[in-house]
Order: structure tokens, then sequence, then C-alpha cells
């Protein structure tokens, strides 16, 4: 009896059973895929998408991001915390899987989840370091020239439209599975309804990010 | 002419822990024969296509009808059950298989005891009378007695597991049919009485949390339960239970 309750305090501390624990990480993980994560892909679309209106104009707008309040902070418990949870988390559930070759839509969408997780993660990984990685080593900033180089450089257009790709692919079909997790589209039909949005939204997205990285490429 | 024929092409297996390997008949081919009744026709005469003979191949079947499960096998890399697999829409060889998700006894027998330790896991079942009869349970509406009724079609026969990219040995994934249990328990008035203790299973590792959304499973069911729906209301009732917890307890 005492010995039971030792067992149990731990988790009555905790407000939860070990059982709603495991549950809970499963649902953050879903959770901070779409929020912050997929929120900040919308926001960073947007203000990078300035730059179909010119460089000076680009840098002019984004100004505000690279000036917040509490910016570490701001960077670190929107950004970097919930992309970590979410890439390390997502890997390890990666790694309890074993697609098959049943030849259903959703199974190749299962596995198209998984492998764009993996390329998402080592495109953010680069993405993030060679931009404000390397502006907190050294204090350049990622401005238009640096971009520019970039977009220019066959290899890294290449890993830039491959990554983006990756990771519009990885959230619009998050956003449909989302939906089923947390039990919004639960019928077949709802299901159907939404995937089929979301399919929409990815090309909408895919079209937006590639323009934006080939607006890179104008000179400045 | 010579007469036609119907090559199967059998994954065998001798003891649970024993190499696997295949081994072809040849059989007179009849349209109407399926899978099962071919495989009592090499019971009957179990010679190889090599001429050899050899021992019978092991198999379970029951029902002959597909209402039972006994008879799930993969039949040309597909799960199914072996009974509905007619011989006239097979065109040609047919490779036929054990499931892969279950230890194999011996030959196309599998043990699928794992699926009823889920069940128990997750307390599918409805509690009736105890020390003393408690009368007669609460009234079920005719529309939530038919939705139910689809989720009761359920012969535990692995078809789901079969499919499932996230039910394997690396993970502890209970898999589509127990959840489609644990939904059908909730759709009963009486049943809904243990909901909380079924959805603490569902919580658990290897519940519903750690579905991938393959939907693989509502595609093989061979008897077309709406296994995704359930999924996906059970996510959302392990929600509900979870700010309940929070906030109530």
């Amino acid at each position: 009896m005492a010995e039971a309750e030792a067992v149990a305090a731990p988790a009555i501390a905790a407000g939860m059973t070990a059982d709603e624990r495991h549950w809970l990480l499963r649902r953050l993980h879903s959770l901070s895929g779409i929020i912050p994560i997929g929120g900040f892909l919308f926001f960073h679309f947007f203000e990078n998408a300035f730059v179909l209106k010119g460089g000076a104009m680009w840098w002019k707008e984004t100004e505000f991001t690279r000036n917040l309040p509490f910016q570490i902070a701001v960077e670190a418990f929107v950004l970097w915390i919930p992309i970590l949870y979410h890439a390390i988390y997502g890997l390890v559930i990666t790694a309890t899987a074993r697609p098959n070759d049943y030849p259903y839509e959703r199974n190749y969408q299962y596995t198209l989840q998984r492998i764009t997780g993996i390329l998402a993660f080592l495109f953010i990984g680069f993405h993030v370091l060679s931009t404000r990685g390397v502006y907190y080593a050294t204090g350049v900033e990622a401005d238009y020239l640096r971009m520019h180089n970039f977009m220019m450089n066959p290899l890294i257009l290449t890993a830039y439209v491959v990554g983006t790709l990756a990771c519009v692919y990885h959230l619009t079909n998050g956003i449909f599975t989302f939906t089923i997790t947390w039990g919004i589209a639960v019928g077949p039909k709802a299901q159907t309804l939404v995937n089929r949005a979301c399919i929409a939204l990815f090309i909408i997205m895919a079209i937006v990010g590639v323009s934006i990285l080939v607006a890179f490429r104008a000179p400045a | 002419m010579a007469e036609q024929t119907q090559v199967l092409r059998i994954k065998r297996q001798e003891t649970p822990n024993s190499e696997p390997y295949y081994e072809e008949f040849e059989i007179p081919y009849l349209p109407h024969h399926n899978i099962v009744s071919m495989l009592m026709e090499i019971r009957r005469n179990p010679v190889n296509r090599k001429g050899k003979r050899v021992a019978p191949v092991v198999f379970n079947a029951n029902c002959l009808e597909e209402v039972c499960g006994a008879c799930t096998m993969v039949i040309n890399g597909r799960v199914r059950q072996a009974c509905s697999q007619l011989a006239n829409g097979l065109h040609g060889p047919a490779t036929v298989e054990p499931m892969t998700k279950f230890p194999v006894v011996r030959d196309l027998w599998v043990d699928r005891s794992k699926m009823f330790d889920h069940l128990k896991k997750a307390r599918a079942w409805i509690p009736i009378d105890g020390t003393y009869d408690l009368g007669p349970g609460p009234k079920v509406a005719p529309d939530v007695q038919q939705f139910a009724y689809l989720f009761s079609r359920c012969m535990t026969c692995g078809c789901c597991l079969e499919a499932c990219p996230q039910f394997n040995s690396h993970s502890k994934f209970m898999g589509a049919s127990v959840i489609g249990q644990v939904y059908l328990m909730s759709q009963h008035p009486t049943g809904k009485m243990n909901l909380d203790e079924r959805l603490d299973a569902m919580m658990a590792e290897g519940g519903v949390a750690d579905c991938g959304n393959a939907q693989n499973c509502v595609e093989v069911c061979p008897k077309d339960i709406p296994l995704t729906t359930a999924i996906s209301a059970i996510g959302r009732q392990t929600t509900i239970k979870w700010l309940r917890d929070l906030f109530m307890k």
C-alpha cells in the first residue's frame, strides 16, 4: 500500500498519470508543429515576400524582426525550443515507423511526411546556422547581398528549393493530420475535404516560397 | 489441351524460430477455388512442384465466409482473408505468406494473441451484472445502435495491424482494431460508465497518440469498419479527458 503510494506520488505531483504524460508529449509534438512553428512559417513567407517588391523594400520591411525586444528570449521560446522539440521528438517517432508499399494515397502521404520531416530538419539547421547562426557568431547580417549570393549558387539554390518544398509539404500535410489527431476532422468526408484543402494550400505556399527564393536572384 | 493449373508459392516455416523458405505447389485450376480450398487440396496430396512428398501446409481457417478472421494471410503482398480470395481473381501464380506482424507458429499459422492482450489492456468489454442483477441498462437510440454496429463487426483478424506502418516491433502502438473497440464501448451507455479507464489505456504508450495517420487500416479492413473515425473521435475524447483532469482534479 505504502509502496504503491510512493510510486504514485510523483505522478500526482506532476498533476497527471504516467499514461497521460506520454499522450501529452505526443500532443505537444502535434501542437508545436502548428503553433508556433507553422504560424511562424506563414509569417516568414509573408515578411520575405516583400523581396518581390525589391531588395531595399524587403530589408526595410523586415527591419522590426531584427530589433525585437527580448530578442533572444523571443527567438528561443517561439522558434528554437519548439523547433528542436518538434524535430528531435519527431525523429524519435520516425524511428518507430516502418513505411510499407500499400498503394493508398494517405499511405504515400504518411511516408512523405516522414521524409519531408527529415529534409526539413536538415534544411532548417543549415538555413538557421547560415543566417542567424552566422550573425550571432560574427555579427554579419543575412542582408540582401548575402542572400542574393546564396541564391546565385546553384547548389545552395537547389538546397533551398528542396528544403522549402519539404517544409511546406510537412506543414500543410501536418495541418491535415493535426485535424485528425485532435478530433477536428473526424469522419471520412470531413477528412477528405481537409486533405484536399491542405493539398491546395501546399501548392499555393510552394509557389509563393519558390517565388521568394527566385526573387533573391535579382541584382541588388 | 493440357489441364489448367494454379501455382501457389507458399512461405513455409517448420517451427517458430526456424528459417522460413518458399515452396511451390501446382494444383488443378478451378475458377471457384479459394485459397483455403486450394490449401485443403494441397493437404489432400502434399506433393510439391518438384514431385517431392512434403509435410502438409499448416494454416488456420474456420468459417470460410470472411467473418471469423482465422485465415488472414498475405496474398500477393496484400493482407486479406484467404477464404474470400478466389482462384479466378489471381491471374497467375500466387504468393501466399503468413502475416508479418505476428509470430509464426508454423507455415501460414500465426499467433494473434497480442490482439487479445490489447483488448484486455483497454478493457474493451462492458461489465455486466456483478453479485446481483443490475437491471436493464439505459435505452440506446436506433441511429446510435446502427453506428455502433459498424464497429461490432470487428473479427480481430489483424489486417489493420498488418498494413499499419506504425504497428511493428519497434513501436508499442496497439493499432486500429482496439481503438475501434474502445470507440464501440463508448457508444454504449453502459460501456460509457467505464470510459475513463479505457481512455487511460488509450493515452498510455501504444495508445491513440501513437497513430501515424497512414490510414491503411480503414483501406484494408475487410469489414469496412470506420477505424479512422474511431481514431479521431478517441483522439478528441482523450483531449477532453486531459483538459477535464487538468482543471477539475
